[in-house]
């Protein structure tokens, strides 16, 4: 591999690796803001409202994070994978053109008026609006696993004069991997925010702050946990079948199968002794066979399949398909024990599982960066599975020197941009709810006068004050109100009518 | 050439120009943000006027990356390769403002330093775009495969920076436009004697790029003078200036807006309308040219997106006219935020 492919791969990897921190996060946390928005709106309580925007705001900032880190994406295609944009442009830049089109206007529009309209539309439309910037968010999810899935199991094309030609548009969008991806990270971003939403819930209650919003906060976000977290193996082992039937060498590198055989280990942990062509693990028996076949005596396709030029790297694909397994595994204890505590009515007290889940806030991320490392990785060679090498699809007239250059300058804004977003984010946390106290019957009175004003000075041919003062009095506030300015519909209003 | 690939040409050229005004308005605002603000309420004001749009704004210019590489790959591929470092340039400065915007809304209690990232980032998107126009206007050294063979030194010629110059001042002119129309008291007056101020500048540097033009790109001049198209597009930039100039003085902002939008879509008319077919016109030698026939996607392809374009651009509009309909008016104060 030479200096510049490397350089290419390693800014791309880190520049979707970093973009791909903040997308989990934001998926997540968009389900856990629909959610709070919803329990708002169904009891219209302040403490409700409140909590529905600590998630909102949560869910911006790491939005906007995700919107800056991504608009490089879209274009790195063109910038560093020149002859990869050639060869694949006629399939891959319509579902990009079409996650634009389609999710990302929309998912913008609704998350302004969510954050900025707050005043200008009603509760109902607000409500709205979120479901709107969450669907939007997982539309584009999809579309974006959909150009992702062509590049591991291509189909409705063929290859003329050296380009991939769109044959049929239907079976290039919905290839074999899709659906078993989509699901399957989908799942991975709901865990996220669940844990994320866990995490921040048990801040609250070890520090005895907030603990009414904490406590439904907790409740949902362990219920959202345990569902995903214990249906996601199941969901992963779809999608190990799927790429079993689809890139067997994958799996093979996964477990460290050199040889084609039956009666394959499944490892549970250790390394893959490379030059002895087999892992060194703590294993289960025909583990392997028996998981993709059902049977001990199912053959599993070993690397000796391909040969070695077109095998992806075993070492690292072995650790971070093991790690992802682990930490998923873990979290789904975590979720368990969590809703057990919550069943026994012991959760607020037992402060080291609390801690524990404050920690755990980042490795659902951990486990989503892994996940997309051993797909990733697991192409390798390949950039377009079996049509393209990765080798082959770098833009040849960017020099290296060039590619250094900017991987370093986006090593240092990211890094500072991360700062920044953790730090709003603590910030954010530490602050908690912003509850408006609701307005003391003496403001209830001032604001019944000042409707009084406004509906007579609406009237045509209205000139007096005198009647106004009289009305004032009557409402017996004390007060003359006629030197108080016109008020537009003031905003408390509005959202106490709802 | 076909007939859908001349239509996604078109629509192309739309969305840059839509880009154009609504990026547009918000980088020319990040620019003259240290001229126009002099406290930080009034900071406040002006980003108060973006807060809810500028993310949408940007992507516009996510989808014109999209239907690029949809629509004609070869120019995705060439250009954002070709403009490599430029491009990356772009981004970071689009990035620094959108950390600026995003994370540390509310303006007036942004640092020293982010007030600078806000200011840097917009410039640096506003000026070099410009840049790129002028390189695809005046033609390039193309290889065979398609690839840019000049260097860097290249892409940065006289006549490159002297458009670069030209939408600097196209954003600016924007910005104020904008700044003018939504916002109230002192910070209004200014930006209105402001916005005369980049009007007329605009229009000194539209007419001064003319004759270089003529001169330094006569390809590209001749076939814009060719067409009837051409003189649309070119009556446009300077009438929408002039319209602009007088509604400021007689105190329609809004009338203000829209003629400064006009110029924004004649100045890109004058692109599109001088470089067809080409899209990225070869220098060195016209048959390598990248041209809407050539670099164009396959036919199923462009069918495909056609549909994605049928019901993907009318849920855009749609999302266009409700944000700025919900956010009508002049701005108060922020009343929201990241």
């Amino acid at each position: 591999m030479t200096t510049a492919v490397l350089l290419a791969r390693i800014q791309f990897a880190f520049t979707i690796g970093y973009h791909f921190l903040y997308v989990p996060i934001s998926l997540g946390l968009g389900l856990v803001m629909v959610l709070a928005a919803r329990r708002y709106r169904r009891s219209g309580l302040e403490t409700d409202r409140a909590g529905a925007e600590l998630w909102l705001k949560l869910f911006a900032v790491t939005f906007a994070v995700g919107v800056a880190s991504g608009l490089t994406m879209e274009f790195a295609f063109g910038t560093n994978w020149a002859s990869y944009s050639r060869f694949v442009g006629n399939i891959f830049g319509a579902p990009l053109a079409a996650e634009g089109l389609l999710s990302f206007f929309v998912e913008s529009t609704f998350l302004g008026i969510v954050l900025f309209g707050k005043t200008r539309i009603s509760t109902r439309l607000y409500y709205a609006s979120t479901w709107v910037v969450f669907g939007a968010a997982v539309f584009s999810a999809f579309w974006i696993l959909v150009a992702n899935s062509w590049m591991h199991t291509p189909a409705g094309y063929v290859v003329e004069d050296g380009r991939a030609t769109l044959t049929n548009i239907w079976a290039a969008i919905f290839t074999s991997s899709l659906a078993p991806r989509f699901v399957h990270t989908l799942v991975a971003t709901f865990m996220t925010g669940s844990f994320f939403a866990a995490g921040v819930a048990a801040y609250y209650m070890l520090k005895r702050r907030h603990l009414e919003f904490a406590r439904k906060a907790m409740t949902t976000a362990l219920v959202v946990a345990l569902v995903t977290s214990v249906a996601q193996p199941f969901i992963g082992h779809w999608h190990a079948l799927e790429v079993a039937a689809d890139q067997p060498v994958k799996i093979a590198a996964y477990e460290g199968v050199y040889t084609t055989g039956s009666h394959v280990p499944l490892s549970i942990y250790g390394w893959v002794d490379e030059d002895g062509q087999h892992p060194v693990s703590i294993s289960i028996p025909s583990g392997l066979s028996l998981m993709l076949g059902l049977s001990p005596g199912k053959v599993v396709q070993g690397l000796d399949a391909v040969p070695p030029e077109d095998r992806p790297p075993v070492q690292i694909l072995f650790q971070t398909w093991h790690l992802m397994i682990a930490v998923g595994l873990l979290l789904a204890v975590l979720a368990l024990g969590g809703v057990y505590l919550l069943w026994r009515r012991r959760l607020e007290y037992s402060v080291w599982y609390l801690r524990i889940l404050t920690f755990a806030i980042p490795l659902p991320v951990l486990a989503c960066v892994l996940g997309w490392m051993t797909t990733e990785i697991g192409r390798q060679p390949w950039i377009v599975q079996g049509e393209l090498r990765t080798a082959d699809a770098i833009s040849t007239n960017v020099a290296a020197g060039q590619v250094a250059t900017t991987l370093s300058i986006f090593v240092v804004i990211y890094a500072l941009l991360f700062a920044t977003w953790l730090q709003v984010v603590r910030r954010t946390v530490r602050k908690g709810l912003v509850e408006v106290s609701p307005p003391s019957p003496e403001e209830e009175r001032k604001k019944l006068v000042d409707a009084d004003r406004e509906r007579l000075l609406a009237l045509p041919g209205f000139a007096g004050t005198a009647h106004l003062e009289r009305l004032a009095s009557s409402r017996r506030t004390g007060e003359t109100s006629s030197t108080r300015p016109r008020q537009d519909a003031p905003e408390d209003a509005e959202k106490e009518g709802s | 050439m076909t007939g859908l690939q001349v239509a996604w040409f078109v629509v192309a050229a739309a969305l840059v120009a839509v880009y154009a005004i609504l990026d547009g308005f918000d980088l020319g605002i990040g620019v003259l943000e240290p001229v126009l603000a002099r406290t930080g309420e009034q900071r406040s004001m002006l980003h108060g006027t973006v807060g809810p749009v500028w993310d949408g704004n940007e992507v516009w210019l996510i989808v014109v990356g999209g239907v690029t590489f949809a629509v004609f790959p070869a120019v995705y591929a060439s250009v954002l390769s070709g403009f490599y470092l430029v491009f990356m340039l772009v981004f970071f400065g689009l990035i620094f403002r959108a950390t600026a915007l995003g994370l540390h809304s509310g303006g007036a209690k942004g640092s020293l330093g982010w007030r600078a990232a806000f200011w840097g980032g917009s410039l640096l998107p506003a000026f070099l775009l410009g840049v790129v126009a002028g390189d695809l206007i005046r033609g390039v050294e193309l290889s065979s495969t398609g690839d840019f063979t000049g260097g860097l030194g290249s892409l940065f010629g006289p006549f490159a920076v002297a458009a670069g110059v030209l939408s600097l001042a196209m954003f600016v002119n924007q910005g104020a436009a904008w700044a003018s129309l939504k916002t109230r008291g002192e910070l209004h007056a200014r930006a209105g004697r402001v916005s005369r101020l980049t009007g007329g500048l605009l229009l000194l540097v539209f007419i001064l790029m003319g004759v270089y033009a003529w001169q330094a790109a006569g390809a590209h001049f001749s076939d814009l003078i060719a067409r009837p198209l051409g003189w649309l597009a070119m009556a446009l930039a300077a009438g929408g200036i002039l319209f602009q100039e007088g509604s400021s003085w007689l105190g329609h902002d809004r009338h203000a807006f829209l003629g400064a939008s006009a110029a924004v879509v004649g100045l890109v008319g004058i692109w599109a309308v001088g470089t067809f077919p080409d899209i990225v016109r070869a220098s060195n030698d016209e048959a390598s040219s990248l041209t809407v026939a050539s670099a164009s996607a396959s036919p199923n392809t462009l069918v495909a997106i056609t549909v994605i374009g049928a019901v993907g651009i009318p849920v855009v509009a749609a999302c266009a006219f409700l944000a700025y309909r919900v956010f009508r008016g002049r701005v108060d104060e922020i009343d929201g935020g990241y």
